[in-house]
Formats: structure tokens, C-alpha cells, sequence
């Protein structure tokens, strides 16, 4: 087991302030305005719903990272809870954080895809709904972590929530099953081969890489943040 | 095919300002942190 101590101390060589580019950042930035170009310029537009479903190439990469940066908070806090490690506990809080981020761009380029679409920017669908409810309780969790000054009692709360709020994941992705809704099925993630042409399919691959690098990248300049902040508290004795 | 790439444009354009958005917002609290941790070893 590693006290809150023991563990931040591992991190007290890095340097007070980064001021020099994450080289994975500056990769991942790269690989997205890699795969924007090659989705505006070099895909061809669907027939039926022309240039706005150009959106699909903004829209499904960042809904992926948005359920895998909420499947990481659950295995972190269940990691937490078994073991106490808190760098367990600020990985959480830092994907949780992003996870909101890229939840906030799902929810805002959806309805923006919606209104040509199917006529309206929003709809009490239900995977549009539970897709709000989960931005909702990991916003909740963000601001229960602000609430609570106690390190111990906030990590294990927030890990109790956040395993709880991922249990919306399966749910929200078997929602178009479950529910007649407006949301189209999957049409990559599913038990038969992906039904996009080849050229759509290929974009979509490399968005999908560009933005879980993307996300990769911002989790680990979050947990730097959460690392110096413990520090910083540490050396204000607090 | 209909015209929407009005629709298409505001898409990419909103989610590229919320991710250089917080982009920035990551870079502002971790100098923030830096120099609260620079004047206190100062002051020490």
C-alpha cells in the first residue's frame, strides 16, 4: 500500500513548470489536423445527408474516448478502493476531467448533426437523454472533489461514483436496441463487419487513433496537474 | 444531395474551440500551480 506521501514524493524530480510542448501532445494535435484534412478534403460526402454528416468524424471518436475515459475512472477507483494507491485516484480524476471534455463534444456536435437531419437540435431520445445524465454525474463527480478538503474521504467517495456512473456505459451503447429511438444503431461497433464504404471507414480509423492519442495526452498533462497540486498542498503543510 | 455545410463548419468549429479551451485552461492552472509553489519556496 502507498501513502499519499510516498507517492507524490516519486514525482518531486519533475520540474516546477513544464514550459516546453508535451511531445504527445504535439503528436496527437498533429494526427487530428491529419485526420480533419482527410476527412473535409479526401472523403466523399454520404448522398443522402451530404456535408453534415461530416460531423460522424468528430462526433463517434470523441463519444469512444468519452466511454473509455469513464471506463478508466471505474478501473482506477475500483484500483483505489482495493489497494489506496492515490495515484490510482488522480488518474481517475484526471480522465474523469477529460472525459467530461470530450462528453461536452459529443453533446454539442450531436444536436448540431441532429437539426439537418432530423429536424430538430434535440429530442428526449434515450441515448440522447443517458448520454446527458453521464456528462451530468461526472460533472458531479468534478464538483464533489472540489467539496470535500479531506484527501482520503474525497478519493473514496469520488471512486464510489465514479464506478457508478459507468455503469451508464453499456446502457447508453444498448440503448438503441433497447428503445425505439432516433439514434441510428452502431454501425462499426457491432457483431457483423462495419457497414461504412472503405474510404469513410479509413477516415473514421484514423480519428478514432488521432483522438485516443489526443486523449492520452491530456490525461497525462491532468495527472502532472494533480501531481503538482498534491505537492504544492504538501508544502503549504496542509 | 442537400446543402448543410453550414451545419458541418459549426460542428468542427465548436468542438476544436472546446478542446483548445481546455487546452488552455490545463496549461493556465498548472503555471498557476508552478508559481504558487515558486513563491513559496521563496518565501522559505
Amino acid at each position: 500500500m502507498t501513502t499519499p506521501t510516498q507517492a507524490v514524493r516519486s514525482d518531486r524530480a519533475a520540474p516546477v513548470a513544464h514550459a516546453g510542448v508535451d511531445w504527445l501532445f504535439l503528436v496527437s494535435v498533429l494526427a487530428i489536423a491529419g485526420a480533419l484534412v482527410r476527412a473535409i478534403y479526401f472523403t466523399p460526402f454520404e448522398a443522402l445527408q451530404g456535408a453534415a454528416q461530416k460531423i460522424f468524424y468528430l462526433h463517434l471518436p470523441a463519444a469512444l474516448a468519452a466511454f473509455l475515459a469513464f471506463g478508466i475512472v471505474a478501473l482506477s477507483s475500483i484500483g483505489y478502493l482495493w489497494l489506496k494507491d492515490p495515484r490510482l485516484d488522480r488518474a481517475a480524476e484526471s480522465s474523469a476531467e477529460v472525459g467530461v471534455v470530450f462528453t461536452t463534444v459529443v453533446l454539442t456536435t450531436g444536436p448540431i448533426w441532429a437539426k439537418p437531419i432530423w429536424g430538430t437540435y434535440w429530442t428526449w431520445d434515450m441515448r440522447l437523454t443517458l448520454t446527458l445524465f453521464l456528462w451530468f454525474i461526472y460533472v458531479g463527480y468534478i464538483v464533489l472533489r472540489g467539496a470535500i478538503d479531506d484527501r482520503a474521504m474525497r478519493a473514496r467517495y469520488s471512486a464510489v461514483l465514479g464506478i457508478l456512473g459507468a455503469l451508464l456505459i453499456p446502457f447508453i451503447h444498448l440503448s438503441v436496441y433497447l428503445f425505439r429511438t432516433m439514434h441510428p444503431r452502431p454501425i462499426v461497433i457491432k457483431p457483423s463487419a462495419p457497414s461504412l464504404p472503405p474510404e469513410m471507414l479509413t477516415t473514421l480509423v484514423i480519428s478514432f487513433v488521432a483522438f485516443m492519442l489526443f486523449y492520452l495526452a491530456l490525461v497525462r498533462q491532468r495527472y502532472r496537474l494533480a501531481t503538482e497540486r498534491e505537492l504544492l498542498e504538501q508544502e503549504e503543510g496542509r | 444531395m442537400p446543402h448543410n455545410e453550414g451545419y458541418y463548419h459549426a460542428a468542427y468549429f465548436v468542438a476544436i474551440g472546446i478542446y483548445m479551451l481546455y487546452t488552455i485552461s490545463l496549461r493556465a492552472r498548472r503555471r498557476s500551480v508552478a508559481l504558487r509553489r515558486l513563491s513559496l519556496g521563496r518565501d522559505r
